[in-house]
C-alpha cells in the first residue's frame, strides 16, 4: 500500500476515527498515527485543511470548546449524518476494492499475507 | 523573496499558515492551530525540551506552513466568505455580460459599484455590518471563466475544473505553459450577486481575478506584471491579459482600489478595527463616510529607489477623531475604526501625492507585525519583481505634508 492510496482514503481515515466521538485536531492526529502502527506518518498541519474540507462537504461540523490546559480553545470536529453515510459508503468502497485486489493475487481475505515467501 | 523578521518562530508560522484567510476565517484558523502548538509544545516541554527545541520540534512536525495556507486558500478565499460562515453572502457588484471583446487580448473587467437595492438589502441588516461594507473592496472583480478560456488559451493555458471532494462547489485549475498549476474557486451557489432588480444571480461560473493573482504567485516560475491605470493589463509568466474595453472600461482608481483591499484582507489586517472601509476620498470612489474637504492635507511620499508606478495606502483612522460630513457610523464591533484605501500613480521620480486626513502617520510593514502601533502600510501594486509574490510593501524615504 503506497502513499498515494493513503492520500485517497485521507477522508475515509478521519472519518473513522470520528466514529466514536468528538475530536480536536491534535487528538485525530495521535488516534490516526497509532491505529495505523505509524504508518500513517504525515505532517500534521495537513490534517487541518482536510477536516476543514470534509467540513465543508458537510460531512462533520465543527466547534470550539475551552481546553482544559488553558490555552487557546480547541476545536471538536463530530460527524453529520452525512458524514456516517458517506464513512459507510467509503468503508464498502473499500473492502470491495480491498477483496478484488485479494481476488487478483489469489489471496483470501484472512490471510495476513505476511508469510510470502 | 525577501524574508521579514516576524517575531517568534511560532509567529511567523501562524501568519504564514492563515496567509491569504481574512476576518473571522482567518482568527479561527489560527486559534485552532495555536491550540495544536500549543499543546504540542507543552508535551515536549513536560518530556523535558527546552521552550526552543519544544517549539522547533513542534513544528517540524507540523510541517511547511504552506501546506496549510494553499490547502485552506482552496476552500476559503472566495471573497464573498465573509466572517459568519453563513451560506449566504451577497457580492455587490454589478456583474457585466461578458462577450468577447475585439481586441483579442482584452478582457472584460467587472466595473465595481454599488447598486442602491444592494446598500438597502445591507442596511436591513444583513450580518451585522455596516452599509460600507456592501462595497467591498475586496470584492470586487469577477470574471467571468468562459471569458478568461477565450483569451487564455490560444496562449497556451488549458483549463480543468475539478471539484472539492464531496462539494459541488468548483475548483478550476489553470495550467500555464510552463506545467505549472494555479487553482482558482469559482464562485459558488451560495455566492451571488444583487443588481438594481433585486435579483441575485449566483456566480457558478466566475473566479477572482484576485485568487488568480495570488495563485499564480506562489509558483515559482509564474511572473506578475500589472501595468496601466486605465484597462491596466496583467501579465503571468508569459501569457497576459487586459482588464477592461473601451466599451466596458475598468478605472484604474476601482481596480487598484479593489486590488489593495484584498490585498489589506489578506496579509495586512491584524483583526482589528478598519471598519467602514473608505475608498480614495478625493476621488470621488466614496463608499462610507465622506470628508470635509478641509480635513484632507495633500501628503507627498517620495520611494526609495525613485520606483514609478501605483501605490497604495491602507491608513488606519478612528472615526471619532476625523472630520466627516456624516454623523460617524456605529459599528456592531467594539471599536470605531476604519480603514481608508487610496491609490495613486507616482510619477517618474518616484513621488506620489495622496489627499489624507490630518493624523498622524507612522508607517509599517504590516498592522500584524509590529510592537508599537503603527497607523498606515503603503505598497506598490504595479510594475514587477514584488518581494511578496503578487504586491510588495514600501517603506518611503520620505514623507511631507502640505
Amino acid at each position: 500500500m503506497g502513499k498515494a492510496l493513503l492520500r485517497d482514503n485521507f477522508d475515509l481515515i478521519l472519518l473513522a476515527i470520528l466514529e466514536d466521538a468528538p475530536k480536536y485536531g491534535l487528538e485525530i492526529i495521535t488516534e490516526a498515527k497509532s491505529r495505523t502502527d505509524g504508518y500513517f506518518d504525515f505532517k500534521e498541519g495537513s490534517l487541518y485543511p482536510a477536516l476543514h474540507r470534509l467540513e465543508k462537504a458537510g460531512f462533520v461540523e465543527a466547534e470550539f470548546a475551552p481546553s482544559t490546559m488553558g490555552g487557546p480553545r480547541r476545536r471538536y470536529y463530530q460527524l453529520t449524518e452525512s458524514g456516517v453515510k458517506q464513512l459507510a459508503e467509503k468503508r464498502e468502497a473499500w473492502e470491495r476494492f480491498n477483496g478484488a485486489v485479494g481476488a487478483l493475487w489469489g489471496q483470501n481475505e484472512t490471510e495476513t499475507g505476511r508469510d510470502c515467501k | 523573496m525577501k524574508q521579514k523578521p516576524e517575531g517568534t518562530a511560532s509567529e511567523h508560522y501562524l501568519q504564514q499558515a492563515t496567509r491569504g484567510l481574512w476576518g473571522r476565517k482567518r482568527r479561527e484558523v489560527r486559534e485552532e492551530l495555536e491550540a495544536h502548538l500549543h499543546e504540542r509544545v507543552l508535551a515536549h516541554r513536560i518530556a523535558g525540551l527546552s521552550e526552543t527545541n519544544a517549539v522547533e520540534r513542534a513544528l517540524a512536525e507540523l510541517g511547511s506552513p504552506r501546506e496549510v495556507s494553499v490547502g485552506m486558500a482552496r476552500l476559503y478565499t472566495l471573497p464573498t466568505m465573509m466572517g459568519s460562515g453563513a451560506a449566504l453572502a451577497v457580492v455587490c457588484a454589478s456583474v457585466v455580460a461578458l462577450l468577447p471583446s475585439g481586441a483579442a487580448q482584452a478582457l472584460p473587467g467587472t466595473p465595481y459599484f454599488p447598486t442602491a437595492k444592494c446598500v438597502e438589502a445591507l442596511d436591513a441588516g444583513a450580518d451585522g455590518f455596516l452599509s460600507g461594507n456592501c462595497i467591498q473592496t475586496n470584492d470586487a472583480l469577477w470574471l467571468d471563466q468562459s471569458a478568461l478560456r477565450q483569451v487564455l488559451e490560444p496562449q497556451g493555458v488549458t483549463f480543468s475544473k475539478t471539484s472539492a471532494p464531496g462539494s459541488n462547489e468548483g475548483i478550476l485549475g489553470l495550467t500555464f505553459p510552463t506545467s505549472k498549476l494555479v487553482y482558482v474557486p469559482l464562485g459558488s451557489p451560495d455566492a451571488y450577486v444583487m443588481d438594481d432588480e433585486g435579483n441575485h444571480p449566483a456566480l457558478p461560473g466566475y473566479l477572482s481575478l484576485w485568487s488568480l493573482l495570488r495563485g499564480a504567485s506562489y509558483q515559482d516560475g509564474i511572473e506578475l506584471e500589472v501595468k496601466g491605470w486605465d484597462n491596466p493589463s496583467v501579465r503571468l509568466g508569459d501569457v497576459s491579459f487586459q482588464v477592461g474595453t473601451e466599451a466596458r472600461p475598468m478605472a484604474g482608481a476601482e481596480f487598484y482600489a479593489s486590488y489593495l483591499g484584498e490585498i489589506y484582507f489578506a496579509d495586512l489586517w491584524d483583526g482589528l478595527g478598519g471598519n467602514p472601509y473608505i475608498v480614495n476620498p478625493d476621488r470621488g470612489v466614496r463608499h462610507g463616510p465622506n470628508f470635509y474637504k478641509s480635513a484632507l492635507r495633500e501628503t507627498v511620499i517620495t520611494m526609495p529607489n525613485a520606483k514609478p508606478g501605483v501605490y497604495g495606502i491602507a491608513m488606519r483612522l478612528d472615526l471619532d477623531d476625523v472630520q466627516l460630513d456624516q454623523p460617524a457610523l456605529t459599528s456592531s464591533l467594539p471599536w470605531n475604526g476604519a480603514v481608508l484605501f487610496s491609490v495613486e500613480r507616482a510619477d517618474a521620480q518616484g513621488q506620489v501625492s495622496f489627499a489624507l486626513p490630518n493624523e498622524p502617520l507612522r508607517f509599517v510593514e504590516a498592522f500584524t507585525a509590529e510592537s508599537e502601533p503603527g497607523t498606515a502600510v503603503l505598497v506598490r501594486l504595479s510594475g514587477t519583481d514584488f518581494d511578496n509574490g503578487w504586491y510588495e510593501v514600501v517603506v518611503p524615504k520620505r514623507v511631507a505634508m502640505r
